[in-house]
């Protein structure tokens, strides 16, 4: 009997049951790969660090040695605190050194590296996460987000150059580089066989590209700081924790991801509770007839227990496997630079689908839990009256100027506030995402983050690493500018030349001696530039400082700290603090009147231009052809372009975007259609009253439609009201991570972000609806005549 | 008299499992207008459909309906929604509201939806509160639905089908969920609306309830078996002989 109870209940309320165990599914398949990936994002770094065999360094150096020879080891070798180094021995080259077809195969304004695997114990991955042990003779990975925006694809042959010699290489694939691999830094590294690197670096030419990429066990790093504070070779210094930080964009992607999967969990979740809880309040009236006819409150709990045991198990099995597929997705695009994984995916996607049968079984017995203690007359008019004394109707059908289907939608919804409040918060959250994550890429592509990167506005920027490398001293930089603005001048539109540089120069106060970076730009009045606090730096014993070198330092405005430069020590007064996110924001300002060494510089940033005429967006735009031509630019990008390609990470954040748009419009449009389909069941009654009314088809589907459209638009206003202060306490913090301790000035777009994306959500959501309303039509007037 | 709804041969037929089964058979009717008519019979015998399908509510297998003049079966689902909405008015046996309208806003619904009633928003209101003052439940108006009892639920149903002024109402069981008092009443108002003028076919199983009516057909296994026509109802003096007479004649057909 119990078994035939429930054979027919499966068959007679087949269109709710599947409903129900398509939500199953659905909480299965985001449950096992969502948490799936919020184990793999948590830990996702370490595990990289750890598997790349650099999980236990302290500090790590990129040093150039400039015909002065590896002056760092002996240093190291010597240093007490120091406990284990290695040292892989690199070569840099410039992207115009790297030719496909007799053009450059891919741009890159930092510094590339050519090197070759298992000198040290430093793990190296290829495209598809593999351990790169040997690099085959022939061949070649690159590293870094470079050749992710090139055309590069494997199997291309490149003519790699250096000094005097060139080698044809076929590309192997994006290579996966701990150190350098970031979107941050971005250093492209080839890596090599031992042949032909050392084929490349027989030539004599090329010792003065020799460099060294140093990682340290260290025992006091403090004091290791101060040991080296004086060694001028390095270019590049950072702790395990800045190495880490370096991630800070794809940890963003990871924890979008991160945050999606726990939406998607709840959205999951949600909707699962209100279908079960509303399915069998559905069924009390049935319910009551079963305890009328003498049937134990057990064994009828026992009934949809075992119902609902029976679909959770389906469900998550069937759930199981699609998240398979899904979480790659996800995770996909966050593991570009990165090798993420755990272990236990398959335990951990098991554990999951097996909580998603307990957390259903567990539902499933709270909402029957009203069966004790009904007694059969109350299931029955419970069944039938649903809450008795609460009231449902808000507004006024006499008093209100909406039409019909407009008024009873509206009605539904104020009358209906948790059923479609629980779906406004669903679609607020996922237009929240896409809004916020549309405002990142968006101010990552704006210009408004320059002051906190190169320091000042120009109209364009433009790169040439072979000349930045040939610059030793400020005749060549002065020469090499007169000579560019000569050619602009020549070319009809004049204009100043300019380029900020950083130099690597020893700070002490009593607090701390340590190596810090220094922007520096002889051409620029330091009062051009940004301040968050006090006066410009007026002359060369002046400078200004970020507030995480004051904080290093124990210094503030007013304080001096000795700095080193150019082998002379002397005290600068601090004047002023600035922003910035150069070196994760560890850096000082010099006077523009500072007589600094070109040859001494560790990295220069891209030439900014100034047109005397002061020209419009559009002019500067068309310009750019006739300075790449004239001044043979690597590429030249305006002050939007410059930013992103500093960043390196404006288009992962927008291919995320694109990724939770695309996942949040099948979200919604599967939620859409599943809730309204279980509308349909369940208003059966008031549609078939309806219509014996006389309500045309259209005005029942209408009136459904605006439900949802109603619920669209308050989610677009609600996600409209929340979007700026949401994006600033989730994406602040990781400008903060960077360096912009202060927050930035986001770049808000109204007509994609409170236009285009609302307006198309809420289309999804209309036609969803509109289409899954069409089922209406199968309910008849005559289906009053059936009603129980 | 002239006739509002005449009905030819209609057949209607539910395919269950495979098996046909015949719900009406070569069904032949005239209702004229002022008319109240009871439909009676055993259940199952099909009096329910009928009502659904000469209404227009449900399709029909064969034959041919016309309400004043215009066959049902030429109408398109628009055209019958609009037929259903302007000139005729429902009455089921389970009190079918909206739940999520105050009773006042779900008699006045009707109005509101209908193109044809060009009265203003307010006047739609005022006769909804007048037709509740009328049937008794002037003071409910802004109650919910779950709110009243279901005698007075069944009458913001007959003030609900009154709102568009109808041509013709149809009840299906109007007093089959109500307890004698609420019977009456009920039954009081269907008559009071009657002798306004408005033409009524109503299914019962109450012979109380069909005594009070013009006429009364007998249905039978999807065919009008016989009717008797009692005439206008003249007060409660009467009641008694009439419900003798219908009594009589039901049990000669082995009611």
């Amino acid at each position: 009997m119990f078994f035939h109870i429930l054979k027919k209940d499966l068959k007679r309320k087949k269109t709710m049951n599947i409903i129900v165990l398509l939500f199953i599914v659905l909480s299965a398949m985001f449950a096992s790969s969502s948490v799936n990936n919020i184990v793999t994002v948590m830990g996702g770094i370490d595990h990289y660090m750890e598997i790349s065999g650099i999980g236990d360094v302290d500090m790590f150096y990129l040093t150039m040695e400039k015909n002065h020879g590896d002056t760092l080891t002996p240093i190291l070798d010597e240093e007490p605190s120091v406990t284990e180094f290695m040292k892989e021995e690199v070569c840099f080259l410039h992207a115009s050194e790297i030719l496909r077809d007799g053009k450059k195969a891919m741009d890159f304004t930092n510094i590339g590296m050519i090197m070759r695997v298992g000198t040290t114990d430093v793990k190296y991955f290829g495209p598809d996460n593999e351990l790169i042990e040997e690099v085959p003779e022939d061949g070649v990975y690159i590293t870094g987000s470079t050749v992710s925006k090139s055309d590069l694809k494997e199997g291309d042959m490149l003519d790699v150059t250096l000094g005097e010699k060139t080698v044809r290489l076929k590309f192997l694939g994006r290579g996966k580089d701990a150190m350098f691999g970031s979107n941050f830094l971005s250093n492209p590294r080839l890596l090599v066989s031992d042949k032909v690197y050392e084929e490349l670096t027989s030539d004599e030419s090329t010792r003065n590209l020799r460099g060294g990429v140093y990682y340290v066990k260290s025992d006091d790093t403090k004091a290791l700081a101060e040991a080296v504070a004086n060694d001028t070779s390095i270019a590049f210094d950072g702790s395990a924790s800045v190495v880490r930080t370096t991630y800070i964009m794809e940890v963003l992607v990871a924890a979008i991801v991160l945050v999606v999967s726990v939406v998607l969990i709840l959205v999951a979740f949600i909707v699962l509770r209100f279908t079960i809880g509303f399915t069998i309040a559905e069924e009390f009236r049935e319910i009551g007839v079963m305890k009328a006819i003498g049937l134990k409150s057990g064994s009828v709990r026992r009934l949809y227990l075992v119902k609902y045991l029976g679909m959770a198990v389906i469900g998550s099995v069937v759930g199981y496997f699609l998240g398979i597929p899904f979480g790659r997705l996800l995770i996909g695009s966050a593991e570009q630079s990165m090798v993420l994984g755990n272990d236990s995916q398959v335990l951990i996607g098991a554990l999951a689908a097996i909580a998603v049968v307990f957390i259903i079984l567990l539902f499933c017995y709270r909402c029957t839990g009203r069966i004790k203690k009904l007694s059969p007359i109350d299931a029955v008019r419970s069944g039938q009256t649903g809450e008795r004394f609460r009231r449902r109707s808000f507004m006024k059908l006499g008093k209100s100027r909406l039409g019909t289907s407009g008024f009873l939608s509206a009605n539904d919804v104020i009358s209906q506030p948790k059923q479609f409040g629980i779906m406004t918060a669903i679609f607020t959250l996922s237009m929240l995402l896409v809004m916020i994550l549309a405002n990142t890429a968006n101010t990552l592509t704006s210009g408004k983050l320059v002051v906190t990167l190169s320091g000042t506005e120009s109209d364009l920027y433009y790169s040439r690493t072979d000349i930045s490398m040939k610059i030793t001293g400020s005749e060549d930089y002065n020469a090499y500018i007169e000579e560019s603005e000569s050619k602009l001048a020549e070319a009809g539109i004049p204009g100043r030349i300019r380029a900020e540089y950083t130099f690597k120069v020893a700070g002490e106060t009593e607090k701390l001696k340590r190596n810090i970076s220094a922007m520096w730009c002889a051409m620029t009045d330091t009062s051009d530039y940004v301040y968050e606090a006090g006066t410009p730096p007026k002359n060369t014993s002046e400078i200004a400082a970020t507030q995480q070198i004051c904080d290093l330092f124990g210094i503030d405005i007013g304080d001096k700290i000795a700095l080193t430069i150019n082998g002379e020590t002397a005290d600068y007064l601090l004047t002023a603090k600035f922003q910035s996110m150069n070196q994760l924001g560890e850096v000082i300002r010099l006077h523009q009147d500072m007589d600094m060494d070109y040859s001494q510089s560790a990295n220069s940033f891209a030439f900014q231009i100034d047109f005397d005429d002061h020209p419009d967006k559009e002019t500067i735009e068309s310009r750019k052809d006739t300075v790449k031509k004239v001044l043979l630019a690597d590429k030249v990008l305006n002050v939007g372009e410059f930013v992103d390609d500093c960043t390196n990470s404006s288009s992962a954040i927008a291919a995320v975007k694109n990724m939770i748009l695309i996942i949040s419009i099948i979200m919604i449009v599967m939620i859409t259609v599943l809730m309204e389909r279980s509308f349909i069941t369940r208003e059966k009654a008031e549609i078939a009253l309806m219509k014996a009314l006389g309500f045309r088809d259209r005005s029942v589907m209408l009136q459904h439609t605006l439900r949802f459209v109603i619920i669209g638009v308050l989610a677009g206003l609600v996600s409209a009201a929340l979007c700026l202060p949401l994006t600033k306490l989730a994406i602040d913090p990781i400008f903060s991570v960077m360096g912009a301790k202060k927050g930035i000035e986001y770049e808000i777009r109204p007509l994609e972000v409170f236009g285009i994306y609302p307006i198309v959500i809420i289309a999804v959501i209309a036609a969803s609806a509109l289409l899954t309303s069409l089922f209406t039509k199968r309910v008849s007037s005559s289906d009053t005549a059936d009603i129980e | 008299m002239k006739k509002i709804l005449e009905v030819k041969d209609l057949c209607k037929t539910y395919v269950v499992n495979k098996h046909q089964n015949n719900v009406l058979k070569n069904v032949n009717l005239a209702v004229a207008e002022g008319e109240l008519i009871a439909v009676m019979g055993p259940s199952g015998s099909g009096k329910s459909t009928l009502l659904y399908t000469v209404s227009g509510m449900d399709g029909m297998t064969s034959g041919e309906v016309r309400f004043k003049g215009q066959s049902i079966a030429a109408l398109k689902g628009d055209q019958l929604a609009d037929l259903r909405l302007d000139e005729m008015g429902f009455i089921f046996q389970q009190m079918y509201m909206l739940k999520n309208l105050t009773i006042l806003d779900n008699i006045i619904l009707p109005a509101v939806s209908s193109k044809k009633n060009t009265a203003s928003r307010k006047e739609k209101q005022e006769r909804g509160l007048a037709l509740m003052k009328k049937l008794g439940i002037g003071e409910l108006a802004d109650n919910d639905i779950n709110e009243v009892s279901g005698g007075q639920l069944q009458r913001a149903c007959i003030a609900r089908s009154m709102v568009n002024s109808p041509s013709m109402i149809f009840a299906d069981e109007p007093t089959g969920a109500l307890n004698r008092t609420s019977s009456e009443e009920v039954t009081d108002e269907l008559i009071r609306l009657n002798s306004e003028g408005t033409t009524i076919l109503l299914v019962t199983h109450d012979s109380h309830v069909a005594a009070k009516c013009d006429r009364v057909l007998y249905i039978v296994d999807g065919c009008i078996k016989d009717e008797i026509t009692l005439g206008k109802y003249p007060g409660p003096s009467a009641l008694r002989d009439r419900e003798r007479t219908l009594n009589n004649w039901l049990m000669d057909l082995g009611w």
